[in-house]
């Protein structure tokens, strides 16, 4: 992921930092400076990108802080969040003095960029200098930026982008066709769009590249991990015991995402039916099919819309009693 | 203010207004699209007729002319009507050289209407109009000799608790300029800021007050000590904002501290605010900014926020009347309250020093302009207490500029800052506790009821509510408070923090009896029966955003904002 953040912003004066130096960087990168430690490569940038996991973030952040100044503009990709539904944003706040964050968002999180094609990445950011330096720094017809205020909506559209990636690769093992995958994927998203209301999101957002438009391009066969991951859910046996959402593999973030969401739903009174199904699986306590299914044949369920009676309709029904 | 000052600023005011409306880049650095002059001239003309409009189709009780006018209201009116139609006809046929010079007209005639030339002859009007007891108020010269003056009366010093960050707000007074931003919950708050200035050894404050208060002669008197300007809150074009907004910089620049009321209004709800107007908060960015251009020996600018609480408000029956009207027709300004019955203020005060009550002025730690705490030496902190450079937020390539759509998120942050303080300082107080206890257990009583049924309608037969119940619940919320308070959460009156449940329902029970023209809440044998909900409700949303009501499984009473009633 971070070489492909790298090779997004390939105009600008690029030096890298990372938790384990690669033995082999892929061409385009191997001019790069490489500095020993995160103060290093941070203290006279103006712009910092942080491509590691959610799970290693704050390590990395705090480190930054020690050096962060309030001109820098800051730029991350983790999806995900951490225990306590905290979004990879406020990590930044909690840890540093820099306001100018920028979220990168989209079908770029989804896979990396093919040489020759057009990318879109959405930034998700309240200040206007993350959009318009991802905009200068990237070759300028090759890449479509996509400025969004909805920093919080691009965040949880990630985070539960990856929890219904999980339930998609569980369709896709259970053989279960493309009518239940696309199901699934539109479920997903309007779950996102409660939990992401819920925490001061825009509803647009998910209908928006952010959102929607990260999942349409998906192959069928997709090698996303969080899918894969789905698959492997949906062939294992249930355990007896408890599985530790968090455990598994610290780099994949769908199943703490999916743990914290069903936490906050329960706190703030509302239901994420998919998020909770995805949610037992990983903890071992219902096989896949039966989680699905329990989603999929879920209740009548009328909406407000018949509820409502409308001063014509009784009207009617006094005429109606008249005549 | 000193008088070479204000016709320095004036002058400055003007030509920075003119410069941002007539589409020329500053030499400091702050490029502004600019509107057609003409355009501008118009929208103003449109709303001076559009009030002209409703101001003669409003009846006006007042008789003294505000200040800053050129004499009697009826004169005011009339040299009012003419300048605009002078501005008018002349708009129709003016060339760009003209409209400048209309341009020039109107923001010098705004300037000065905010400056507040005070006319004297106001005073000695309104020394002639009132009875003999306000007269003798009025002829003291000092805020401390007026309040010796009246009889058996506590001195004011015993009455207002000053506490929180007194002696970290003198010395950023020392190092920078100071922007006091307080709670707003009445109309006597600026006597009791007035005097919480006086004690801490600060000079006044600069600070815009309401035109409408100036009405009232017993404050306009402290309001004139404090060296406030007028803010005609009736005024709507948005040149007139521009003006207001300019000035108050300027006076920042200038070095003067100054007070605004970040909630904009008085509280309807008497809930804390949450909801603030960024505009005055806004002009500390600005003003730091243009210090650090002109590299200012002194640049630095410090956000104090104050949270008021009072046991009794004065104008809480008229507060939560309004508020509990249809949302969207609650009034803005409201002129006709207790504030504007000096009976009724005189009564207020008497009875609150009788009552040995505590009205609580607690100073938060300085903010810088971007919402950051400040370390006592003025210095901003990260969240980890680190130093920082807050200079470097409004720093590009090398130099300083403004650059509106980031200021306003970074004022927005600022804003965040001053609502989680106001909220970690507020003082819970007996009346406070009392209410919110007795209004606790109505709801329970009637769960489905939405707040508007409960507080207007009640229930069928009101026989009150069993004293022990009163008592259980009240040590359930003392438990909740006292512990949000060991956490820091929330702040707590000497009685709160001392006395038993029961000894703080009477307190509670004492105060409303003393004041309000009915008792919110009485005692009748063992029961205890609400005699105003409004009231009751006013009081016990004192405590709303801490989770409280979670004990029970209920909802909040109000919208997160605070600005309404919470939709079902």
């Amino acid at each position: 992921m971070g070489q492909a953040v790298a090779a997004l912003l390939s105009k600008g004066q690029l030096c890298l930092w990372g938790r384990q130096r690669p033995a082999q960087l892929p061409a385009e990168l191997q001019h790069l400076p490489w500095c020993d430690s995160v103060a290093e490569a941070c203290s006279s940038a103006e712009v910092v990108v942080v491509t590691v996991p959610i799970s290693a973030m704050r390590e990395v952040v705090r480190e930054f802080g020690l050096v962060a100044r309030g001109d820098q503009v800051v730029l991350f990709v983790a999806r995900g969040v951490e225990p306590g539904f905290v979004l990879p944003h406020t990590i930044f706040r909690q840890e540093t003095c820099v306001r100018k964050i920028g979220v990168l968002g989209g079908p770029l999180q989804a896979f990396a960029p093919q040489p020759g094609q057009p990318t879109a990445v959405v930034v998700g950011s309240h200040y206007t200098d993350p959009a318009l330096i991802v905009r200068a720094l990237s070759e300028e017809a090759a890449t479509l930026v996509y400025p969004t205020r909805d920093l919080t909506g691009v965040e949880v559209a990630a985070a539960i982008g990856n929890v219904t990636s999980m339930a998609v690769g569980m369709a896709q093992a259970l053989e279960l066709g493309d009518t239940v995958r696309g199901l699934l994927l539109t479920r997903g998203l309007a779950e996102a769009a409660r939990l992401g209301r819920e925490l001061g999101a825009v509803s647009q957002t998910f209908a928006s590249l952010a959102g929607l438009g990260a999942l349409i391009p998906h192959p069928a066969q997709s090698l996303d991990r969080h899918i894969l991951l789905g698959q492997a859910l949906a062939q294992a046996v249930p355990a007896l015991k408890s599985v530790d959402p968090g455990a598994a593999n610290p780099d994949l973030d769908g199943p703490v995402s999916a743990a914290e969401a069903v936490q906050l739903s329960l706190q703030r009174h509302f239901t994420l039916p998919l998020v909770e199904a995805v949610d037992r699986v990983v903890r071992g306590q219902m096989g896949a099919a039966q989680a699905l299914a329990d989603v999929m044949h879920r209740g009548l369920d009328f909406g407000e819309e018949f509820s409502r009676h409308t001063t014509v309709d009784v009207g009617l029904r006094e005429l109606e009693r008249w005549v | 203010m000193r008088r070479e000052d204000q016709e320095r600023i004036l002058t400055a005011v003007h030509d920075h207004v003119v410069q941002e409306v007539s589409q020329l880049g500053t030499e400091l650095g702050a490029v502004r699209v600019g509107q057609p002059m003409d355009e501008v001239l118009a929208a103003s003309v449109y709303h001076q007729r559009q009030r002209q409009k409703d101001r003669s189709s409003r009846t006006t009780g007042r008789t003294f002319a505000a200040p800053g006018s050129f004499g009697f209201a009826g004169d005011a009116r009339r040299n009012n009507q003419i300048f605009w139609d002078h501005i008018q006809q002349r708009l129709g046929r003016a060339n760009s050289i003209e409209q400048r010079s209309l341009l020039s007209q109107v923001i010098y005639r705004y300037a000065y209407d905010v400056c507040g030339n005070f006319d004297e002859r106001v005073y000695s009007l309104a020394r002639q109009a009132l009875p003999p007891l306000l007269a003798a108020l009025l002829n003291a010269s000092s805020p401390k000799r007026l309040l010796t003056r009246l009889p058996d009366l506590a001195p004011l010093e015993n009455a207002v608790l000053l506490q929180g960050e007194r002696e970290h707000v003198r010395r950023l007074h020392e190092i920078g300029t100071v922007i006091l931003a307080p709670t707003h919950g009445s109309n006597l708050d600026s006597v009791i800021l007035a005097f919480a200035i006086l004690q801490m050894g600060l000079p006044p404050f600069i600070y815009g007050a309401a035109r409408d208060l100036f009405d009232n002669p017993l404050i306009g008197f402290f309001l004139h000590n404090l060296g406030a300007y007028t803010v005609d809150r009736r005024n709507e074009d948005p040149l007139y904002k521009r003006v207001l907004k300019e000035y108050a910089t300027l006076t920042l620049e200038y070095g003067y501290n100054n007070l605004f009321f970040p909630g904009g209004a008085r509280s309807r709800s008497g809930a804390l605010e949450r909801h603030l107007k960024l505009g005055l908060a806004g002009t500390a960015i600005r003003a730091y900014v243009h210090n650090l251009q002109r590299q200012a020996p002194r640049p630095k600018l410090f956000v104090v926020p104050a949270t008021l609480s009072y046991q009794l408000v004065l104008e809480a029956e008229t507060l939560i009347d309004d508020f509990l009207q249809d949302v969207g027709k609650s009034r803005y300004i409201i002129t006709d309250d207790e504030f504007s019955r000096p009976r009724r203020v005189y009564d207020f005060i008497t009875q609150l020093f009788a009552l040995d009550s505590k009205i609580y002025v607690t100073l938060g730690r300085g903010l810088d302009p971007f919402g950051n705490p400040v370390d006592d030496h003025g210095e901003s902190m990260d969240p980890h207490g680190r130093r920082i450079d807050c200079s470097a937020y409004v720093r590009k390539d090398g130099a300083f500029a403004c650059e509106p759509q980031r200021d306003a998120e970074y004022t927005h942050d600022l804003a965040h800052s001053m609502s989680a303080t106001f909220s970690r300082d507020n003082v819970i107080q007996a009346t406070h506790l009392t209410a919110r206890a007795i209004f606790t257990l109505l709801r329970r009583q009637q769960p489905q009821a939405d707040m508007l049924r409960l507080i207007r309608v009640g229930a069928p037969q009101d026989e009150g509510l069993p004293l022990r119940a009163v008592y259980s619940e009240t040590r359930q919320l003392l438990q909740r408070v006292r512990t949000l308070c060991r956490q820091g959460l929330v702040r707590q009156s000497a009685s709160v923090a001392g006395l038993g449940a029961e000894d703080l329902i009477s307190e509670g029970l004492h105060h409303f009896n003393t004041y309000h023209r009915a008792p919110a809440a009485q005692r009748r044998g063992d029961r205890i029966v609400a005699r105003d909900r409004g009231l009751l409700f006013f009081y016990q949303n004192r405590l709303e955003g801490y989770g409280l009501e979670d004990l029970h499984h209920l909802s909040p009473t109000l919208s997160p904002d605070h600005r309404f009633l919470r939709s079902p």
